[in-house]
């Protein structure tokens, strides 16, 4: 309850102990969101009986391999694991170059219609993607780009949101820079790579990190473009043998999903300062 | 400025809702089908087969032997996960970029059948060998349009030792006997509870309906053109599956995984499942627990009727080599064939002489879904029935949980149901 006493002001311990309140009520936040994660991993090494237990119990009484080792033998893992990280690294360098482009045409060029330009993209982020799932299908058929890795990818290259993130972002922008640009000569393209996407940083970051999570946890839109299994992406090769029609392997699934979630942990990491530099400065304007 | 703004986004949003519309008008397809004969001569060419699960991986061992009979022939199988395979289907029928061969689930097959994307099942096929409760989710409009593969059906799962410590010798046959076993694990046994029934949202359907037709009940009138949920008969069955709940019989809420450790750790003493819950049990349960549980007959009033399931398999009518393909259905339910499929991937057989085996006869547990079989029902075939059945589920769990009375619920059901209507 000491937390919650007033403390002098200019008092050199009050933005501690208001600190120590707050650490509490974080603490326990990170709890309730990291026991599952935790359990996840642990129980990974658990054989079926264990993981059935009741009350569930954190470690491994006798740690098993067995759960990866069958996984590893069941799946082309390699295979997988390629496909996905190619098609993540593909849409994500699709999503940081195209977004910030109509973003920045969207923010900062006048041209009739831009308006409405604008609104199709918004409209876009209000329809459901379950909606959208066939027409985009047949379109890609048509195209003939099933089973290609072009499939996978193209239809996710510009994600409505990334345009709208990049557009706010670029909005705040001074127009003076762009202004000096025109005036010492520069053309838009000029203008674009070598002023505005310098800028840009923070917001790509943040946008590198929602692009990627969203390629590499996709799962329906991969499963049906892939008409062969050498196509399949991480998510969905684990799926093909831990899910059967009626019931789970339990030891399979949370060792696929371990395997899933690392890659993502270890991104997420080496970007994590940008991404937060990002969140910081959005919400400066 | 902010209304006009809001009026040209609006004109965006039917654009590409319009977009949207003209991608999915896509004619329904004949009904005009005919069963082409399948032409004589060896089988050919190659084959794309789409299987979902442990189907999808344990084929290419199976189908070897039919490559091996017929020089030349190869058959690719795709795997694929069952989550989302339907969305996958629909896609692929919509596009034109069907397989030639693929496992659909039952349920899913009044509409694919719908799309004219099927081939009709042609005179080959002997489809008197199948059990007709795996024959009916097929048969849409009256015409087959797709071969039983597999079948599962529900029995009643029952702790059979804590069931003699309760004093009773052998396994319910009638809702009485049912509900007295229910409440001798509790009080004899001293199981935390004596059955373990969905109670409402998935799976309750499955377990409810099959209460109605032991009754000689039906959910849906003969010419498929109309439901029949508010009967007698389903007030009756509502009111027996609710009073589980009522008297403490039956827990109200569970988590995902529960039910198998409570059978295994006797907390429950019965339940109703599938096969594929034998192998899952023993091995949650540990070494010497299938000797602890027995597999039998659903109880019942006039009749014994259980629940039917499985997956088929169909031709599309774009595929390249449907003789072959036909050919290799034909293959697949030879009994033969059938029994070396349990053997790899235990799937109960979907023909009937498959189940004279002894590696089915002799094993009592497998042995009673075969004889449950000869009693099942497969859900109604119509295409709206995925949302009658959650309207069902969601009824379920407002008598269960809720406490609202049964002859409200199948009120409420039918007036639902008629709204949605049977889509034909």
């Amino acid at each position: 309850m000491t937390a919650n006493t007033p403390t002098p002001r200019g008092s050199g311990a009050a933005p501690y102990q208001g600190q120590r309140w707050v650490y509490g009520v974080l603490a326990v936040g990170l709890a309730v969101v990291v026991a599952p994660f935790a359990w996840m991993i642990v129980s990974s090494f658990k054989n079926a009986q264990e993981i059935y237990a009741s009350p569930p119990s954190w470690l491994p009484g006798s740690p098993t391999m067995a759960n990866y080792s069958e996984l590893l033998d069941k799946l082309d893992i390699g295979r997988f694991f390629f496909n996905s990280v190619f098609v993540a690294l593909a849409t994500t360098l699709g999503n940081l170059l195209f977004c910030s482009m109509l973003g920045y045409a969207l923010a900062k060029i006048e041209y009739p219609g831009k308006r409405v330009v604008f609104g199709l993209v918004m409209s876009k982020l209000m329809i459901p993607g379950m909606a959208l799932l066939v027409p985009t299908f047949v379109v890609v058929a048509q195209l003939g780009l099933v089973d290609t890795y072009a499939g996978i990818i193209l239809p996710g290259l510009a994600a409505p949101m990334g345009v709208f993130l990049m557009r706010q972002f670029i909005l705040g922008l001074p127009d003076d820079l762009i202004d000096a640009g025109r005036v010492d000569g520069a053309g838009e393209f000029r203008i674009f790579f070598q002023i505005i996407l310098p800028l840009c940083r923070p917001a790509l970051a943040t946008l590198g990190i929602l692009s990627f999570l969203a390629s590499w946890n996709s799962f329906l839109w991969p499963l049906v473009v892939a008409q062969s299994e050498d196509k399949y992406t991480l998510p969905v090769g684990v799926a093909l043998f831990a899910l059967d029609h009626q019931n789970q392997d339990y030891g399979l699934l949370l060792a696929g999903s371990t395997m899933l979630v690392l890659p993502i942990i270890a991104v997420f990491v080496y970007f994590q300062r940008h991404f937060v530099q990002g969140i910081a400065t959005t919400g400066l304007k | 400025m902010h209304r006009r703004h809001a009026v040209r986004l609006g004109i965006g949003m039917l654009a590409v809702a319009s977009l949207t519309l003209t991608a999915c008008g896509r004619d329904a397809g004949g009904n005009e089908d005919t069963a082409r004969d399948v032409k004589g001569g060896a089988a050919k060419g190659t084959l794309t087969v789409w299987a979902m699960g442990g189907e999808g991986e344990n084929l290419p061992e199976l189908a070897a032997g039919f490559e091996a009979a017929n020089p030349g022939v190869k058959i690719k199988v795709t795997a694929m996960p069952w989550p989302a395979a339907h969305d996958k289907l629909a896609g692929a029928i919509a596009a034109g970029t069907t397989p030639d061969v693929s496992l659909v689930g039952t349920s899913w097959m009044a509409e694919f059948a719908g799309t004219g994307a099927l081939e009709p099942v042609p005179s080959l096929i002997d489809t008197g060998k199948f059990f007709p409760a795996a024959m009916e989710p097929v048969t849409v409009g009256g015409k087959a349009y797709g071969v039983p593969w597999y079948v599962d059906t529900r029995s009643l799962f029952y702790r059979s030792d804590l069931l003699k410590q309760a004093g009773i010798s052998k396994a319910p046959e009638t809702w009485d006997e049912l509900k007295a076993a229910a409440k001798a694990y509790r009080e004899k046994a001293k199981t935390k509870y004596g059955i373990f029934l969905p109670p409402g949202k998935q799976g309750s359907s499955q377990v409810l309906l099959p209460l109605v037709w032991q009754q000689g009940g039906e959910v849906i009138s003969t010419d498929g053109k109309s439901f029949t949920l508010d009967t007698p008969q389903m007030v009756e069955a509502l009111t027996y599956y609710k009073s589980f709940f009522d008297e403490g019989l039956a827990p109200k809420s569970f988590q995902q995984g529960d039910m198998e450790r409570w059978f295994t750790q006797g907390e429950i003493g019965m339940v109703f499942t599938g096969s594929w819950m034998v192998g899952q049990f023993s091995t949650i349960g540990g070494v010497g627990f299938d000797r602890k549980f027995a597999v039998a007959k659903v109880p019942g009033q006039t009749a014994r009727t259980s629940f039917a399931g499985g997956a088929d398999l169909v031709v599309f009518k774009n595929s390249k080599n449907r003789d072959t393909a036909w050919k290799f259905i034909d293959w697949l339910t030879e009994p033969n064939v059938q029994t070396k499929w349990y053997g790899i991937q235990k799937s109960l057989p979907s023909v009937r002489g498959a189940w004279q085996d002894p590696a089915l006869k002799g094993d009592a547990k497998m042995a009673g879904f075969g004889d449950q079989m000869t009693d099942a029902k497969a859900e109604p075939v119509v295409t709206t029935w995925e949302q009658v059945k959650q309207l069902i589920e969601d009824e379920i769990e407002k008598i269960v949980i809720g406490g609202e009375k049964p002859k409200d619920a199948a009120r409420r059901m039918q007036q639902k149901a008629d709204q949605i209507g049977t889509g034909s």
